[in-house]
Formats: C-alpha cells, structure tokens, sequence
C-alpha cells in the first residue's frame, strides 16, 4: 500500500509540474512550491543533523582539550557566519564584518580544492587523453579520428587566446593564420555544442519516458482495482 | 603522482606569470574593455532597465563555494560588479537568485558592499539576494517563476548552469525580456546557445575576463596573460603527449 | 582588518595549505588539508541555515501581508517546516517517513521538471535561427538532429556509422577544448584568490 501512495503522489506531482506546459498557472507553482519547500526542508535539516550529531555533542561530550579544538573551531567560524544574516544597517549588522571571517576561509579553501580538482581531475586526464588518442598501432580510421580530436582540441583552445587591446571580439584586427584558428574553433565548438544539446534532449526525453509510465503504470493499477 | 607534480608545476608557472605580468602591467596603466562584449553591455542595461520602471534578474546558479563550479560563480559575480555598483547607484537594485548557500553568502555580501561603499547601507534590502532551492533544476524551476512576479526587464543568466537554464530562457522569452548569460558547461552553453545573442553571451573561459573587463585592474588583466602562457604550456603538453603515442612511448 | 586584512590573510593560508595538501607527497600537508575540508563543510552546513533565513524572508512577508501567491508561500514554508522537523526531531535522515518524502515527492518532482526541459529545449532550438541568422546555426542544428536520429536504435549504413564517428570526434575535441579553457581560467581565478590579489569575501 505504501508503494501504491508513493505512486499516486508522484503522480499527482507529476502531472501538476507538467501543467507548465499550458502556461504559468497556479497547480504548477502549488508543486513547485511544495517541491522547494520539501528540498530546502531536506537540506536544512541534514544541515543541523550534520551540525547537532556530529560535532556538537562531541564537542559538548569531549574533555580532551586538543581534541575540543577541532570541533570548537569550525563551531566558532560558523557562529561568526551567522552574524551575516542579520540587516546591515542595524548595529548586530554592523559587526556582521566579523562574517568576513569565515568567508574568507571558505572562498580560500574552496579555491584550493577548486584547482586541484580541475588540474588533476581534467587538465591533466584530457591532455593525455587527447594525445594519446594519436595511435599508429589503432588502424588508419582510429587514427584519423584521433587526430581530428586534436585539431579540435587545440583550435577551440586556441580561439580564445590573446586579447584584443581594444576592439570588441569578432571585429578586432587578425591575422589570416588567427582567423583560420577561429574559424576552425569555431566549427569545431559549435560541433560540440549541438552534440551537447542533443544530450540534453535525450536525458529530458529519458525523464520524459520515466515520468510518463509512471502515469501509466498507475493507471493500470487504477483499472485493475475498479474491474476486481 | 605524477600528475600531482605536473600540476604544482603548473601552478608554479602560473603564480610566477600572474606575479611578472601584474608587475609590468602596473607599470603601464593597462585599461580593460572590449574584452567580452557581453560583460560591457551588461552595465547599460541598468539605466535602460531604469528607464522602464522594470528590474534585473540575475540568475547566478547553483555552483557554490565547496564545489567544483565555486569559482566559475565567483567569476561571474567579478564580471557583474559593474552592474551591481550602478544598481546601488541608481537605487534600482537586481534580484540575485542563486542555488547554494554559500554562494547565497558571497553574492549577499558583494551587494552589501557596493551599498557600502557608496555610502546608501540604509537602502540596502536583505531580500534581494534571494537563496531559491537546493537542486539545480528546483533552482531554476523557482527561479525562473520571477519572470512572472517581477517587474523584470532583463534577464542574466551568468554561472555554473546545465540544461536547467532552459527553464530560465524559456520564462524570460515568454515574458519578452531581454537576455544575456553565459555558462562554462558544453551542456549549459549550447542551451543559452538558441536563446542568447552572439553580443550577449559569455562563451566558456570568456566567463574569467568579466573582471577584467568591467573593472580594468591589473591583477585581472595580468591573470589573463599568464592564463594565455599556460594555455600555450598546455598546447605544449598535448602534442608532447600526442608525439609520444606516436613513438609507442604512451600508455 | 576584520572587513578584508584578517580574512584575507585566512583565505591565503587555508588556500595555500589546501591546494599543497593535495598536490604534495607531504603526510602533514595531507591530514591539514583533510582538516581544514572537513571544518569548511560544517560552514557550508552554517551557510545553509543563513540560506534558509533568506528563504523565510522572502515568502513569510507574503503570508502575512496576504501578497499575491501567498497561499503557494503558505505551503513552500509549511513543506519546509513539516520536512525539516521531522528530520531533526524525530528520524534523522534515513528515517521511513523522510525516506518516503524524497521517493514520492522530491524524486518524481525533480524528474518531472528535467522532462519538462524536453519541451522548452527543442522550443529553444527552433528559435535558434530567429537569434542567429548564422551558419554556424544550421551546423548546431544539424549536429543535434543527426545525433537525435541516431539515438532511434535502428541499424545505420556503414557509411552513416564512419560519418557519426568524425563528427563525434570534432564534438569530443569542441567540448574538450571548451573544458580546458574553462580550467586554466579556474586556475588563475584561484590563483588570484590565494595570492590574495582577489576578495570576493570582502566584496571584491
């Protein structure tokens, strides 16, 4: 019987969101709303679990000075973070600078990983990637395809090298050669782009397909029960 | 582990280069513009948008501080600095929508400050800088129903964005508002691709010039030319890596 | 000195210490890194609390003004309440009941949405030609119908399958391309950031 519930609501949800299609209307943003409303529920209540479970307790539990310190610090900047919340033109709002604090941490902290990730998790892997596909023991279609990934690669990273001192981007002076690497970026990111796109249609049309038996599933249970 | 030291060397490179570069651009009162058209048509939108008696969205996505896309979102807010300290002037502040929190707290504080520095804190409203959902699609779902509420005139959708932006463009051209965006995801790009002008989009890496180009400091101006080196750094590396496959030495 | 000096000098050396924990064989430099992440997802757990206070400000002024669409803020708020309440005070996260709010209502409704973009994507597509009267339009559609097509599972002429090979290669090197310029621009970026150059913490 639950399955059947989770069914029928997710239904219901469902066909609510697809009203959109007719229009902005007020089932749609009924949904919307319940969905948003749920999410942030969601969120916020793992957020103060995580918080709660996992580092107040300990640090309320623990005796151990040095251990306490690893719990009370982050408690302590995000304490800080909070006074960011308040109007900026009220006196707590005033010291809301305070919240430049834990800020600054996070935008530090996040710029380190940030780079590591995008260096060792896709610079490096796709420069090798796009080298390596150059094989002469592949076959001669293997190694054509290869190399046309290089010259896309390379033209689509080249057409946004150097700047312009002055004139906007398209109507700056080139040279032939600089022109023909734009051209050929060009091309070859548009190539990219509506391949990308037809990715995302299809992804949509899969959730499309999803949704849609769903619907049907549940009516065929519906026409079950009517005819027992 | 090698490719932990290919990439400290290649953050040695780019310290090095923003250091040098920075120094000698200081030196020659570098000016930015003409950079991303998109980014310097963005500040005009303000007094036009004024005129209308309507408002901006700025749809700023769901790529918050601890992810991946933290810096793709703090780029784009670079490139809006303009407009946000015209907004202030101008008494007609944008509605900034974003997915994450974190970004929520950056943006909040950007818009913040430029009240501040114009002396006009009093007039700055908390509920402007808007946290909408957790998920981006929920993001851009709630986002997009702005279009319908506000007196919105234009639309910028300018950040970490997938195929959930066309929830955005959709609402925005029903509502015949004006468009401009951006996004550094193939995904994301191709679906701003339909609805987004050539002069009015931020193609990719031309998301990391937005600094440049509406503020002119050295720093960002030197930062693009030391990204120029790497990116030769890299063309480098791709054919080393390609010429090495062809001598069988890859693997 | 609170509103940039301090938080900037933070932002360099956690900066600075993460980015090292990660790309040095340094055990020490790796359990601080490790640290210093943890400590920033309990901040990121703070920020979403502040996130939902500027949820509470935009829809509960609706509610008791009685502004438009109140009633749909009414409901957005009382989601939140009841999905949060029930997390926190009585089943934590994998409790049954907050189990079956995200299979019955978050997943479908998410779902829902993503095939609503079917819709408002291949509506877009077609006003591609009204924004760019460009040959690279008719490329862009071109590319998107031909893999549209090939996504129908029927078997391909060899020559169809050798012409889908190049241009999946062209598309592979386009968004390679695109991806590692969109990193070297994440990379000086962060860079700024950790140089101290930039302070997007203390508003530019």
């Amino acid at each position: 019987m639950p399955e059947i519930l989770g069914l029928i609501i997710g239904t219901i949800i469902t066909l609510m969101i697809f009203s959109y299609l007719l229009g902005d209307n007020g089932l749609y943003r009924w949904a919307l709303a319940l969905l948003v409303g749920s999410a942030v529920g969601y969120a916020t209540g793992i957020a103060v679990d995580f918080v709660w479970q996992q580092w107040i307790t300990p640090a309320l539990s623990n005796t151990d000075p040095a251990a306490n310190l690893t719990y009370t610090v982050p408690l302590l900047l995000g304490s800080l973070l909070l006074l960011k919340g308040f109007p900026p033109a009220r006196f707590l709002g005033k010291i809301s600078v305070l919240g430049n604090i834990p800020l600054g941490y996070l935008v530090g902290v996040g710029a380190g990983v940030a780079i590591s990730g995008a260096l060792t998790g896709s610079l490096i892997p796709q420069v090798l990637a796009t080298g390596q596909g150059i094989r002469l023991d592949a076959g001669i279609l293997e190694l054509l395809q290869g190399g046309v990934v290089l010259v896309g690669t390379l033209s689509v990273l080249l057409l946004f090298a150097g700047r312009p001192k002055s004139q906007p981007l398209g109507r700056e002076t080139l040279s032939i050669s600089q022109r023909s690497i734009r051209q050929l970026g060009g091309f070859f990111l548009v190539v990219g782009l509506g391949a990308a796109f037809a990715g995302a249609i299809t992804s949509a049309l899969t959730a499309m397909v999803i949704r849609l038996s769903q619907i049907n599933d549940l009516a065929h249970w519906l026409m079950s029960s009517v005819g027992r | 582990m090698s490719s932990q030291l290919a990439a400290l060397a290649l953050v040695l490179i780019g310290t090095v280069a923003l250091t040098v570069y920075g120094m000698g651009l200081r030196r020659k009162k570098p000016r930015g513009g003409g950079l991303v058209p998109a980014f310097g048509g963005l500040a005009n939108e303000v007094g036009r948008v004024a005129e209308e008696g309507a408002t901006i969205h700025v749809a700023l996505g769901s790529g918050g501080l601890l992810d991946e896309n933290g810096l793709t979102s703090i780029a784009a807010l670079e490139g809006l600095s303009a407009l946000t300290e015209l907004s202030a002037a101008y008494e007609t502040p944008p509605f900034i929508t974003t997915g994450d929190p974190t970004l929520f707290l950056i943006a909040d504080n950007q818009l913040r400050d430029a009240y501040a520095r114009l002396g006009n804190l009093r007039n700055y409203k908390s509920g402007l800088v808007r946290y909408t959902a957790p998920s981006p699609m929920l993001y851009a779902a709630m986002a997009a129903t702005l279009c319908f509420d506000e007196p919105v005139g234009t639309t910028i959708i300018l950040g970490a964005f997938d195929q959930e932006a066309s929830l955005l463009t959709s609402a925005a051209v029903t509502q015949g508002e004006k468009l401009f965006g951006g996004a550094t995801s193939a995904v994301g790009l191709a679906t701003l691709y339909s609805d987004i002008g050539e002069d009015q989009l931020v193609v990719g890496e031309k998301m990391f010039a937005g600094g440049a180009e509406v503020t002119g400091r050295s720093a960002f101006l030197a930062s693009l030319s030391a990204e120029d080196l790497l990116r030769w750094v890299v063309v480098a590396g791709i054919l080393v890596a390609a010429c090495a496959s062809l001598a069988g030495l890859g693997g | 000195m609170f509103r940039w000096f301090i938080p900037t000098a933070i932002a360099v050396v956690c900066g600075f210490l993460v980015l090292l924990g990660y790309l040095l064989p340094v055990p020490a430099l790796a359990s601080i890194r490790v640290v210093l992440v943890r400590w920033a997802t309990v901040l990121g757990a703070f920020a979403l609390l502040l996130a939902y206070g500027s949820v509470l400000r935009v829809h509960l002024p609706r509610i008791f003004r009685k502004q438009s669409r109140h009633r749909v803020a009414s409901s957005l708020l009382i989601g939140s309440a009841v999905v949060s309440l029930l997390l926190v005070l009585t089943q934590g996260p994998g409790g049954a009941l907050v189990q079956a709010i995200v299979k019955s209502v978050l997943i479908p409704g998410e779902s829902a949405l993503l095939a609503l973009t079917a819709v408002t994507l291949v509506l877009s597509g077609m006003r591609l030609l009204r924004t760019r009267r460009h040959i690279s339009s008719a490329v862009f559609i071109a590319v998107t119908a031909l893999y549209l097509f090939v996504a129908v599972p029927i078997a391909l002429p060899r020559v169809l399958e050798v012409i889908l090979q190049f241009v999946d290669a062209a598309a592979t090197g386009g968004m390679r391309g695109l991806l590692l310029g969109v990193v070297l621009g994440i990379v000086m970026t962060g860079l700024r950031i950790i140089l101290g150059i930039d302070r997007p913490h203390s508003g530019g």
